[in-house]
């Protein structure tokens, strides 16, 4: 390095006098001055992205990721897990960088035996093409087994996949998604209208919160297992069960059987699948008296002891509406509804009259269209013309379909002491709101009367119900079903539309059993009572533990027994 | 003086290259750490989600009751509850069996003695009970409350609330 003291500097020695040598001077110091504000410059600007961070500036090196949905996980009342996004590994292959197909469709197929290998190899042979599928939705162990194969020209995706843990349970209710993890019915669709799925680029999870259903897994899976069984034993073709919250309205569970899987979404298309609770309406018989005593009493044209004669046929135009079995002697109306009297029923209706009975169901909301989160309930068919025949026989359940779900619920208003119910699939949190009554509360009492008397007095269509200590309640309805040529006797709705425990309903249970062929009396005998009731007695029995009631062992003695776990008292 | 400043500015800046060289060396291995663990994290929470999927499905309801039923278990029955309300002696006339009264008022075991029962896991301290042949449901027959005066069902004594 040469010493600096050498080089003279030029203005010193410049032979031109103090006039050129100020004016390089004052040039020196432009440049200098100028070199300085680009310094600064470059110094501010290093401090502004050293104090703001470089996070925009940051590169990362993106994996090829398929862009998906993320979507909140479903879980039940309690938390338990119905639905959740997984990122699973798709395999895809470039054709052009495989060296030996031969190869590597032996070792894919060995390691992937679902794959179809004559697919795959026509699907491998395009070299044109640089991309191919070779299997998606890969499990962790699978994708590992295929990636210690090392083979050249394939590679991962991750892609989000919408699993469902329980498989069917409640598949009704949640619905389906697409490929793309877009929800296409039910719960997951809802999920979708209200803006709480995410667009992500690969596995990302969603930050919302889980949705939180109101229905209890143990509870749906017992109603579900109860269900199959029942149509086992009595031979039905589908059924339908609910048990709903009497005061809130929240679905406990809600079982439509035939299930249907939300992982198959080309089952839903199956009419056998359809959901019977929502989904399809259906005239469902004397269930409906109760809704027309209810009626009588609260209109206040009769009380529990006045007397009909119904030993005559009830004639409506063209029609005799009779009893199967008469008794021979005029009803109180208790009687009616314990024998279940079509005549006595009919004529109930026709005292209140055609309007009151319309009134009456608009406002249990059993004429209007219904919504629930998992979409529309099937709208109820109402009848053209409201005059004297369709009075009487909408008063034992004919002539006009409703969605169980929707009856259900007006079953709940109707025993909860009188105020409306409106269902809903997601647990509720605080207060609904003012509640909004239907009925009075007396009214209501009486209507839990003689639906416990129903099941317990030995001439009610409903003995077998009894489901002992939890004090069920109800009616049963054996509906005909409409079919080439009017209706078929053989072919019937047997229904069974209560609540437990009676004294202070809890819990509303609704049970259907579709084309049932026996009874506990043997084969043939397909009225409610002989199959639809004791099936209800049995989901009773079995989902009143795991709701947290204490069965009354002798229901004359006291009131409600405190929980086993509660402080004691002195006594 | 101003040989002096130049070498101490070179220095300087030489001195400044190096702390930047280290600098900048020490970020990138911070960056590639927080990489590192930002990539843990997301295996985590996806390793999560995927056990959570799992646990529900081992959970799920389908599978654990016929497991349960193998063990012997059954849906609560009526029968089985129990009031532990009041110690009550037993009122059995000669009532010599019952010397100390059972804190429970009852014998413990609801399970109806006529239940094909086998004892395994001898040489521990609990003994499990398997049920050999297993009925499709194997409810306990239910007691009559008159069947064990000593009993104090629920809903027998006056509400204790």
């Amino acid at each position: 390095m040469p010493a600096p003291a050498t080089i003279a500097p030029p203005y010193r020695s410049a032979p031109a006098g103090h006039h050129l040598e100020a004016r390089l001077r004052k040039r020196a110091r432009l440049v200098l001055c100028a070199l300085l504000l680009a310094l600064a410059v470059i110094a501010g600007q290093m401090t502004r992205l050293a104090l703001k961070g470089g996070a925009e500036l940051r590169l990362t090196l993106a994996e090829p990721l398929a862009r998906s949905w993320s979507r909140p996980d479903i879980v039940d009342r309690n938390g338990r897990l119905l639905a959740t996004d997984v990122g699973v590994n798709s395999l895809y292959a470039d054709p052009q960088l495989i060296p030996d197909l031969d190869e590597t469709i032996e070792k894919l197929t060995a390691a992937l035996p679902g794959l179809d290998a004559a697919e795959l190899r026509k699907a491998l042979s395009e070299k044109a093409r640089r991309f191919a599928w070779v299997a998606r939705g890969l499990s962790p162990r699978q994708a590992q087994r295929v990636h210690e194969l090392g083979l050249p020209g394939l590679a991962f995706r991750t892609e989000l996949k919408r699993v469902y843990p329980l498989g069917a349970l409640a598949g009704h209710m949640l619905g389906t998604v697409n490929t793309d993890n877009r929800g296409t019915a039910g719960l997951e669709r809802m999920l979708d209208e209200t803006g709480r799925v995410e667009a992500v680029q690969g596995p990302g999870r969603t930050s919302k919160p889980p949705l939180r259903l109101s229905i209890d897994i143990g509870v749906q899976h017992a109603l579900a297992e109860e269900l199959k069984q029942a149509t086992i034993r009595y031979a039905a073709s589908a059924a339908a069960g609910l048990v709903l919250d009497a005061a809130s309205g929240e679905v406990l569970a809600g079982v439509s059987l035939p299930e249907a899987d939300p992982l198959r979404p080309a089952e839903w298309l199956d009419p056998a699948r359809t959901d019977r609770l929502a989904g399809g309406v259906f005239e469902l018989g004397s269930i409906f008296k109760s809704v027309t005593v209810a009626m009588a009493l609260e209109a206040g044209t009769a009380g529990l002891d006045k007397v009909y004669d119904v030993r005559q046929p009830l004639a409506a135009g063209p029609y005799v509406v009779k009893d199967l079995h008469p008794l021979g002697r005029p009803l109180t109306v208790r009687e009616i509804f314990l024998h279940s009297s079509n005549v006595g029923a009919g004529m109930l209706a026709i005292e209140a009259g055609a309007e009151r009975q319309r009134a009456f169901l608009d406002l249990l909301g059993l004429t209007q269209p219904m919504r629930i989160e998992s979409g529309p309930v099937a709208p109820p068919l109402l009848p053209k013309h409201w005059g004297r025949i369709e009075t009487i026989t909408i008063g034992y359940g004919h002539g006009l379909a409703v969605a169980p779900l929707q009856f259900a619920a007006a079953v709940a208003s109707l025993v909860n002491g009188g105020l409306r119910v409106v269902p809903t699939l997601l647990a509720r949190s605080g207060d609904a709101g003012e509640p909004v009554r239907v009925v009075s509360a007396a009214t209501s009492a009486k209507l839990r009367e003689i639906m416990r008397l129903n099941v317990t007095n030995a001439g009610g269509t409903g003995r077998q119900a009894e489901a002992e200590g939890y004090r069920v309640g109800g009616k049963t309805g054996t509906a005909e079903m409409p079919g080439r040529g009017g209706y078929q006797e053989k072919s019937v709705i047997s229904s069974f539309a209560g609540a437990f425990p009676m004294d202070a309903p809890k819990y509303v249970v609704l049970v259907s059993l579709f084309e049932p062929q026996t009874g506990e009396a043997g084969a043939g005998r397909i009225t409610a009572g002989l199959n639809a009731a004791p099936a209800t007695a049995r989901i009773v029995e079995r989902i009143a533990p795991l709701l947290g009631l204490l069965p009354r062992r002798l229901e004359a003695r006291s009131s409600e027994p405190a929980p086993f776990d509660a402080p004691r008292q002195a006594q | 003086m101003h040989r002096r400043l130049n070498w101490l500015l070179m220095l300087a800046a030489l001195a400044a290259a190096f702390a930047l060289y280290a600098i900048k060396y020490d970020t990138r291995r911070l960056e590639a750490r927080v990489q590192a663990q930002e990539r843990a994290l997301e295996k985590a929470e996806t390793d999560v989600t995927i056990l959570a999927a799992e646990r529900a499905y081992l959970a799920r309801p389908e599978r654990l009751e016929p497991l349960a039923r193998l063990i012997g278990l059954a849906p609560i029955a009526p029968a089985q509850y129990l009031r532990l309300d009041v110690p009550t002696p037993s009122p059995q006339a000669g009532g010599e069996a019952v010397n100390v009264p059972s804190p429970l008022g009852v014998t413990p075991s609801p399970v109806a003695p006529e239940a094909r029962q086998q004892n395994v896991g001898e040489g521990k301290g609990d003994r499990r009970t398997v049920d050999v042949e297993l009925p499709p449901t194997p409810i306990p027959s239910p007691r009559r409350v008159e069947d064990a005066p000593s009993a104090r069902w629920g809903g027998e004594t006056p509400a204790a609330r």
